[in-house]
């Protein structure tokens, strides 16, 4: 009896784990803090997670998509930025988030674009292309341009 | 004092007889449910040759099967918090784009459901699924009528579905001791961590319809092991029409009841498998009356080695009827049931990853406990088979001919009745290995313990990677909502007026409804969880 008890119990046991586990994902997710993170995103933030979905949500509930707002760390390099979705789109090098961004009326000015070339420049980003077909402007001195970084 | 073949009853108040299997499974049952003394006796009891068959009004019948004992309701509490979040995990993945229009759009614009049944006939040139847009159809008068979202029904019908295979499970496994409860525990994570699963959880089209023949295919088991009743036998003979209607596949349920019958299960008459029978020949007959060809070999693309080919590649590498690739698929799926490897018949060579292993250990070791009870029971006489027995053979059939319907391709998807037969087999062997290990010497206990101790957090692990791959699947399939087309082009995505409005209205749905960012999810999953 008392071996059975023992292989029992180690059978049931990481069931039970696995139950408990549960137990505490159906409680987070009754109270809106899910146990499988899911936090508010910025469209920055969304954009460089190359979050289509919310990146197309934010915009459709109004939100600027060439207003710049904080990323946290690890979404682009190590610390904590201010960037426009643009921007952290040309940082990350994601050609086809920055085109939805462009169709959905991003559209920035000379000084943004400039920037946004000498970041893909710095990144060596793909999207340079995409870059180069907004604007027949020539390609600026970037040693004069401050890169979108800590602000 | 009764006694049949081996199993001795004492009577007790002149309605119990109790089942004296030894000190620690004893259990109590009334007298006129006299077959479920068989089926929930130890496994070292023998079946009798002939079993009585009680003469009581089936809801009686129902009444006494449904008995409720604090170990049953304790086994289906842990498995319906264990399903509850997966249900949600499978809820919040959007209506998925692309292959799920078509039967949502011809289901919408069918001026009726006989035309509707009419036109799907002729669909495609191999498939005969009728049911399919028909489900859809009366999905979308549900979401009309309710004023619910094509997500909160459609996607609300894959989780019920997903806790329905979940309650099901433990319902066939037929949990009466706290000893089962125990038993149950890890199969539950087999049954939840098996990459076929995962895959018709991730999947819909826009329900998936290969968990509904997983669960009209295990029905057929608890039906064919409890007492005989004119509404079983009529429940299996539909189930089986229905999920012939609804998917190739279906050809499982006939399978199952066949080979039920076979090893002697009770629950289902000669007479009903008979009648089976002749349902699955006049649906091979329409389907021939109608023109329907068999799948060929570059239908789909499948793996070969170690490498994943289209469709149009095997045709060309192999031909439309290579026996080689055919016999190559069905081993390749029966081992990547049992062992997790090869996946969708690629072989994995590169570098290996730590999924690979937990994966292929996990399932190895399940295999083995599998065989373990295989070479142990099944070389005695069919009549000293216990119900267990029986089941377990059913079991292995239905793994191995699920395998070949995998012949001209390996889909996860396809083999999710293996995936869940392959559960209820693990649930046999780990019974018969918790029942039987007071007889083991020092050594062979360690070993059943050390198994036990490895197999099931491993499971465990895999199911926390079920999660992980839902939430993936969530998010990769909003995004391909969002990004379907540019915004300007929306509108002319087809003619169809309805067809226009049900692609904006789910497209709308998908992108409104947040999801978990991948971001914020483990960064380690990856290796740990997808293959």
């Amino acid at each position: 009896m008392t071996r059975l008890r023992i292989l029992g119990w180690l059978a049931i046991l990481p069931c039970l784990v696995a139950a408990s586990a549960s137990a505490v994902q159906l409680m987070k997710s009754s109270t809106g803090r899910p146990l499988w993170g899911s936090e508010p995103e910025t469209l920055p933030e969304a954009v460089a997670s190359r979050n289509f979905g919310e990146v197309v949500r934010l915009i459709g509930l109004g939100t600027d998509p060439n207003r710049a707002a904080p990323v946290r760390a690890d979404f682009v390099g190590g610390a904590p930025l201010r960037l426009t979705p643009l921007e952290a789109a040309v940082a990350k090098g994601y050609t086809d988030i920055a085109q939805i961004l462009l169709d959905y009326g991003a559209s920035p000015d000379s000084d943004a674009l400039s920037r946004l070339r000498c970041y893909a420049e710095a990144r060596r980003s793909s999207v340079r292309d995409l870059l180069v077909s907004l604007s027949p402007e020539p390609w600026p001195d970037c040693r004069q341009v401050q890169l979108p970084t800590r602000r | 004092m009764l006694q049949f073949a081996g199993i001795r009853l004492s009577e007790a108040n002149g309605r119990r007889f109790a089942v004296a299997l030894g000190s620690a499974t004893a259990h109590t049952l009334r007298s006129d449910v006299c077959p479920l003394v068989y089926y929930y006796a130890d496994d070292r009891t023998a079946w009798p040759r002939r079993v009585p068959r009680p003469r009581v009004p089936g809801w009686r019948r129902m009444a006494d099967v449904t008995a409720v004992r604090p170990a049953t309701i304790a086994a289906f509490l842990l498995a319906m918090v264990i399903a509850l979040p997966v249900a949600q995990s499978v809820y919040d993945i959007p209506v998925q784009h692309g292959d799920v229009l078509e039967p949502m759009i011809l289901g919408a614009t069918a001026p009726s459901t006989a035309q509707l049944f009419a036109r799907s006939l002729h669909v495609a040139t191999n498939t005969l699924r009728p049911l399919r847009f028909v489900q859809s159809r009366w999905l979308l008068q549900l979401s009309e009528a309710t004023g619910a979202s094509y997500h909160a029904v459609f996607r609300g019908v894959h989780a019920l579905l997903a806790v329905v295979l979940v309650l099901l499970f433990v319902h066939a496994a037929g949990v009466r001791s706290w000893l089962d409860v125990a038993a149950v525990s890890i199969p539950l994570t087999v049954l939840l961590g098996m990459p076929t699963l995962v895959a018709v959880l991730g999947e819909a089209y826009p329900v998936n319809h290969f968990i509904e023949i997983a669960i009209f295919t295990l029905a057929v088991l608890p039906m064919a092991v409890r007492p005989r009743g004119w509404w079983t036998q009529a429940a299996a003979v539909l189930m089986l029409a229905y999920a012939l209607l609804l998917l190739e596949s279906g050809v499982l349920v006939w399978v199952a009841m066949v080979s039920c019958l076979l090893v002697g299960l009770p629950g289902l008459a000669r007479r009903t498998v008979t009648v089976a029978t002749v349902v699955l020949v006049a649906y091979v007959v329409v389907r021939f009356a109608i023109g329907l060809s068999a799948p060929a070999i570059g239908d789909h693309g499948s793996g070969y080695g170690t490498h994943f080919y289209s469709g149009s590649d095997l045709l060309e590498k192999f031909g439309a009827r290579s026996i080689w690739f055919r016999v190559y698929n069905v081993v390749g799926a029966l081992l990547g049931v049992l062992f997790s490897e090869p996946r969708r018949g690629v072989y994995q060579t590169a570098a290996i990853r730590p999924v690979f292993i937990i994966n292929v250990l996990s399932s190895a070791l399940t295999t083995s406990l599998i065989g373990w009870y295989l070479l142990r029971r099944l070389p005695r006489t069919r009549a000293a088979w216990t119900s267990h027995d029986r089941v377990m053979v059913v079991s292995v059939v239905l793994v191995v001919v699920n395998s070949l319907f995998a012949s001209t391709y390996i889909k996860d998807e396809i083999l999710s009745v293996a995936g869940v037969f392959y559960a209820v087999a693990a649930y046999i062997a780990i019974a018969s290995l918790l029942r039987t290990c007071i007889t083991y010497g020092a050594v062979a206990f360690a070993a059943a313990a050390i198994t036990i101790v490895v197999v099931g957090p491993l499971w465990t692990f895999r199911v926390a990677g079920l999660h992980f791959q839902l939430k993936t699947a969530a998010f990769k399939t909003r995004n391909e909502w969002a990004t379907a087309r540019p915004p300007a082009e929306q509108d002319d995505a087809t003619n169809d007026p309805t067809a226009r409005a049900i692609t904006r209205r789910l497209r709308s749905e998908a992108v409104a409804r947040p999801v978990t960012n991948v971001h914020f999810l483990p960064h380690w999953g990856e290796r740990y969880w997808v293959e």
